[in-house]
């Protein structure tokens, strides 16, 4: 990528070095490979897996046209919800989600419906949630693991299955993606994760165990969309969240017109160095996925 | 609020998943109500009624979530 001038500036550090963009394609070839492998393995739930990787390729798809033209914020969200639609065309989903105290609700119409917006809302999540080294890639890795565990908890044989080949490729891209990163993902490949996050939910189930996984990317993503007023590109916010500092601190924009991002809200009392803010961001992720194991244990059904 | 560093972020993704349980759980008292609700309007139309009370608390969670999270930031940042 160095080598085609494809590289990106690394904005929070004093030397401004530029480091590789768009690596996160070797995701997506770790994602089709494993997925592949899978689906001649386990043929009797191969439509599920060809759902799950078709899913993450169109996703990925509009990541790298958005890498490419730079699309606009409403056009990322309107696009990114046709990576739904190979899991609708496979019929690879169960419209009867388990939700924790109510048991499993009937959905046969809603639930389709909803299944390109909430692939559209991961990879858009996914896509805000990667301020820092190492946050997006270390975050979804924890957020992987953790509905690993759950389906292996709930004897899902088929979501550990998928969810240990989407695994692979995220944690061999963090180890070059975390602090100090040598790759950037791109928006590529958080297109790719998001899509992978959803689509593993959404033909597997545990839906609410997966949205208390991210509560720290929803609480993002919805901080700063309610506080710069909706879909806005960075051009259009006047104000940026936080500012590097000449001894290489990150501080809190104090302007109120800066939009409320989660990295913004870790700087509120002090700054702080840019491995610190992202462990923060991977320790508030594992908290959450604490929460969604005990989440998990209130979804009585998967107990009886 | 008087807690420093980043524990009121703790705090708040606490109290979202707590809230988003307690609205879980008053929608399946909701459920409950059913047929006593049926007594007096039809399926159809106790059906919308859930549906409407669910995206209304949804609401209101979103809504005491974001001015629980401004509020707390505001009180840190010092603005």
């Amino acid at each position: 990528m160095r080598g085609k001038g494809i590289v990106g500036v690394d904005v929070h550090k004093p030397s401004k070095p530029e480091i590789p963009e768009r690596v996160g394609l070797s995701m997506l070839v770790g994602f089709i490979a494993s997925l592949g492998l899978l689906c001649l393995v386990d043929l009797s739930s191969a439509s599920t897996y060809l759902a799950v990787m078709l899913s993450i390729l169109v996703a990925a798809g509009i990541g790298l046209v958005d890498d490419l033209k730079d699309l606009k914020p409403l056009h990322k969200v309107i696009l990114a919800t046709l990576s739904g639609l190979p899991i609708l065309a496979l019929r690879a989903y169960e419209p009867r989600p388990l939700i924790p105290f109510v048991g499993r609700v009937r959905l046969t119409i809603a639930y389709p419906i909803a299944i390109p917006f909430a692939l559209s809302v991961t990879s858009n999540t996914m896509n805000m949630a990667d301020p820092v080294n190492g946050a997006m890639s270390g975050s979804a890795s924890i957020i992987i693991t953790t509905l690993v565990l759950a389906y292996l908890l709930a004897g899902k044989p088929k979501g550990v299955l998928a969810g240990l080949a989407l695994l692979g490729a995220v944690l061999a891209f963090y180890v070059y993606n975390r602090y100090p990163a040598r790759v950037f993902s791109g928006n590529v490949g958080s297109f790719a994760v998001g899509a992978a996050l959803g689509s593993l939910v959404v033909t597997n189930g545990l839906e609410v165990v997966a949205v208390v996984a991210m509560l720290p990317q929803v609480l993002n993503s919805f901080m700063i969309l309610s506080s710069v007023g909706g879909l806005k590109g960075k051009t259009s916010i006047p104000v940026r969240p936080t500012r590097l500092l000449e001894d290489g601190l990150i501080e809190a924009v104090k302007d109120p017109r800066a939009p409320l991002t989660l990295v913004r809200m870790i700087l509120a009392s002090s700054p702080k160095r840019e491995a610190e803010i992202a462990r923060e961001f991977l320790t508030l992720t594992a908290f959450s996925s604490f929460l969604a194991i005990i989440t998990l244990f209130l979804t009585v059904e998967v107990w009886v | 609020m008087g807690v420093r560093g980043t524990v009121w972020i703790y705090v708040d993704i606490f109290f979202a998943w707590l809230s988003m349980l307690l609205g879980l759980y008053l929608v399946d008292r909701l459920v409950d109500l059913a047929p006593i609700l049926e007594e007096f309007m039809s399926r159809t139309q106790v059906g919308v009624v859930e549906v409407l009370i669910t995206a209304l608390l949804f609401l209101l969670w979103l809504i005491a979530w974001r001015i629980l999270t401004v509020k707390a930031f505001r009180r840190i940042i010092g603005s």
